[in-house]
């Protein structure tokens, strides 16, 4: 059990070193003392040999975050692969999602935008019809299991139960009730603009490079029957009123989210087998939730699970990452500091911090990128209809 | 005792040029409208701008065009002074819209809905300074307005002229049809007669190939000139026909 006294000392090997880092975590447990500073006191002495000596500084609590403070942490993510600007890529998944493409673009990356606004939306109409918010308008796409049915539905391997909601002479698509503010005209139109999404899915993915997909929530809302699951929960958003009879709650836990999220990673990997992998939690907490538990508690619940999903696929599959966007928002070093008032909201300034890590990780492990040049547009000048318009005018109004 | 001729005053850019080819020519007659026009090219059209609800051409070279076109020495436009307007062409080019929505209602792949066009509409329209004049002088209550945009473009020459969105871009609006394109119009006509503008379309019989005016209506010299937006004046007396007709209802 428990001895006092200096520690062993002898020749290095993995299981002493362990024996070791668990007999000074039960000391500084004992003396009241954080066990990683006392492990760190201990490796630092010289003489010893065990694997936490080689480590990097990042490893170590007191020179990765303590000394440097919320601002000069550096090296949270060694990417496993280098993302390009030439590289398409495609975004999807929850909220936060919105934020990395906006950043992409703006640092002149590939943003595959594969259902673009029609011509003449203003940009605030192209956003209240939820164009250019993802690389397709399928809205948010909260869970894996969402994910796995718009995949379903683009690639054709899995029919889908046939469910439309309407109310008020309006169409509303239960996978994406608020695409349309005030729901589609016709049920034709809602299947016409669901079959546009589906192509522009398939296109996206089969033509990406990189794959990006913010897990969201765990909780979510099904029909009891068919199992399709909705984007949102029925009678929160118009089309559908709420059913207890029909309408079923689930909050997903680790395995079923890991077989989604490896079916999902599967079908699109059948399109294109060389698609990269980018997962990210995103750090916006429940809106609500209807575990029965408070907010905050059901929060953390639904974040740890999804950030061991990615943990979990980061670490089991090959092309598959995850990028700390997450930890950068909400850990306590950064004292929440990135949070609007409303403690949900990421400020601009947390997606600026989260990107420069996105950047600055990415060139320190596979070089400066060289920056990207624009195509300069073409000039504007008088076009041909100009020309002719003199003419025709000055022509009929000569006398 | 015959009541007095209805003031018109028709205004635009240089598609008023057919307008004026059209009533020379005898071949459409407006009957109780005493008729002025008012307007400039399309590069000096962008020198006319509204001030406190009055038009005025900027500067020298506009205002000499639009003495000229009027001819009866007036230099501003109020919404009064005639008792009846008629924006014709005036720089909105139905085309540009019509183009890639035509094709938006025809591809399955590249579905629009119908308030995403009913949205795109309002600010077409909205990006339109004439239009912004014909909301004006419709609002100040002592005129008519009507609003005949520009036609579509002349068959066989697309990618001439000065249609912004290519024909590559908007391969099935050549399948529209004429349901298609009543969508359209109908869409126009709701969001200006909400403005109290009545909306001229363009006679349904005139278009071929889903989104193009026949070429029997194209300029003289069309061909040569590569002038695919101007167009016959047969072609602007069916429309003022049915300025006409509407003005009756």
């Amino acid at each position: 059990m428990f001895r006092k006294g200096p520690p062993m000392r002898g020749p290095f090997s993995f299981a002493g070193a362990a024996c070791c880092v668990a007999e000074f975590a039960l000391l500084a447990s004992w003396q009241g003392v954080c066990w990683p500073v006392a492990i760190m006191s201990f490796c630092m002495q010289d003489e010893l040999q065990h694997p936490y000596k080689a480590l990097a500084p990042r490893a170590y609590w007191r020179p990765a975050v303590a000394e440097v403070g919320a601002f000069g942490l550096t090296e949270l993510w060694t990417p496993k692969f280098r993302i390009l600007p030439k590289d398409r890529i495609v975004t999807a998944g929850s909220c936060f999602a919105q934020h990395i493409g906006r950043a992409l673009v703006a640092r002149g990356y590939d943003w595959v935008n594969a259902e673009p606004a029609p011509p003449f939306l203003s940009a605030e109409d192209a956003r209240r019809f939820n164009y250019g918010i993802f690389s397709f308008r399928t809205g948010n796409i909260y869970t894996p299991r969402m994910l796995r049915q718009w995949l379903e539905l683009a690639f054709e391997t899995r029919e889908l139960p046939d469910e439309i909601w309407q109310q008020e002479g309006r169409f509303f698509d239960p996978l994406r009730p608020v695409i349309e503010p005030d729901g589609f005209a016709s049920e034709a139109e809602l299947r016409a603009a669901r079959s546009t999404t589906l192509d522009a899915i398939r296109r996206a993915i089969t033509g990406a490079d990189v794959f990006v997909f913010t897990l969201g929530l765990t909780e979510s809302w099904a029909h009891a029957e068919t199992g399709l699951e909705y984007a949102l929960c029925p009678g929160t958003v118009p089309g559908c009123a709420f059913d207890p009879e029909k309408h079923v709650f689930r909050n997903s836990g680790f395995r079923p989210l890991l077989r989604d999220m490896q079916a999902a990673i599967k079908l699109m990997r059948a399109k294109n087998p060389s698609l990269k992998i980018l997962l990210t939690v995103s750090p916006v907490p429940l809106t609500a939730t209807a575990s029965a538990k408070h907010v905050l508690v059901a929060t953390t619940y639904s974040k740890s699970v999804l950030r061991a999903l990615a943990g979990q696929l980061e670490a089991e599959t090959k092309g598959v990452d995850y990028f700390p966007s997450y930890e950068i928002i909400t850990h306590p070093v950064f004292r929440g500091m990135f949070y609007a008032p409303n403690m949900r909201s990421v400020a601009p300034q947390g997606v600026a911090c989260v990107m420069e890590h996105f950047f600055a990780d990415q060139a320190r492990v596979f070089g400066p990128v060289k920056a990207r040049h624009k195509r300069k547009g073409a000039e504007v000048g008088a076009d041909s209809e100009d020309v002719a318009c003199e003419e025709e005018l000055l022509g009929a109004f000569a006398t | 005792m015959p009541s007095p001729p209805e003031t018109l005053c028709i205004f635009g850019d240089s598609h008023i040029g057919s307008v004026r080819r059209a009533l020379d020519a005898g071949l459409v007659r407006l009957d109780g409208f005493e008729v002025e026009f008012w307007g400039a090219a399309g590069p000096l059209f962008r020198q006319i701008d509204i001030k406190k609800g009055v038009v005025r051409p900027i500067g020298k070279d506009a205002e000499e065009v639009v003495l000229r076109v009027n001819g009866k020495g007036r230099g501003a436009l109020a919404p009064g002074d005639f008792d009846t307007y008629l924006f014709y062409g005036a720089r909105l080019r139905i085309a540009e819209f019509m183009l890639p929505y035509l094709h938006h209602l025809r591809d399955p792949q590249q579905a629009a809905s119908l308030a995403v066009m009913q949205a795109a509409a309002r600010q077409f329209l909205a990006s339109c300074r004439a239009v912004r004049i014909a909301r004006s002088f419709a609002a100040s209550g002592s005129t008519r307005v009507f609003f005949a945009p520009a036609p579509l473009m002349t068959d066989g020459m697309a990618g001439q002229g000065a249609l912004k969105a290519p024909m590559k871009d908007y391969p099935c609006a050549t399948e529209a049809t004429a349901a298609d394109r009543a969508l359209i119009w109908q869409t126009f006509a709701q969001i200006l007669g909400d403005d109290g503008i009545t909306l001229i379309s363009q006679p349904d019989d005139t278009v071929v190939n889903g989104a193009f005016t026949h070429a029997d209506f194209a300029i003289e010299g069309a061909q040569a000139s590569g002038d695919a937006g101007h167009k016959s004046p047969e072609f602007a007396a069916l429309m003022l026909q049915a300025f006409v007709a509407a003005s009756r209802r």
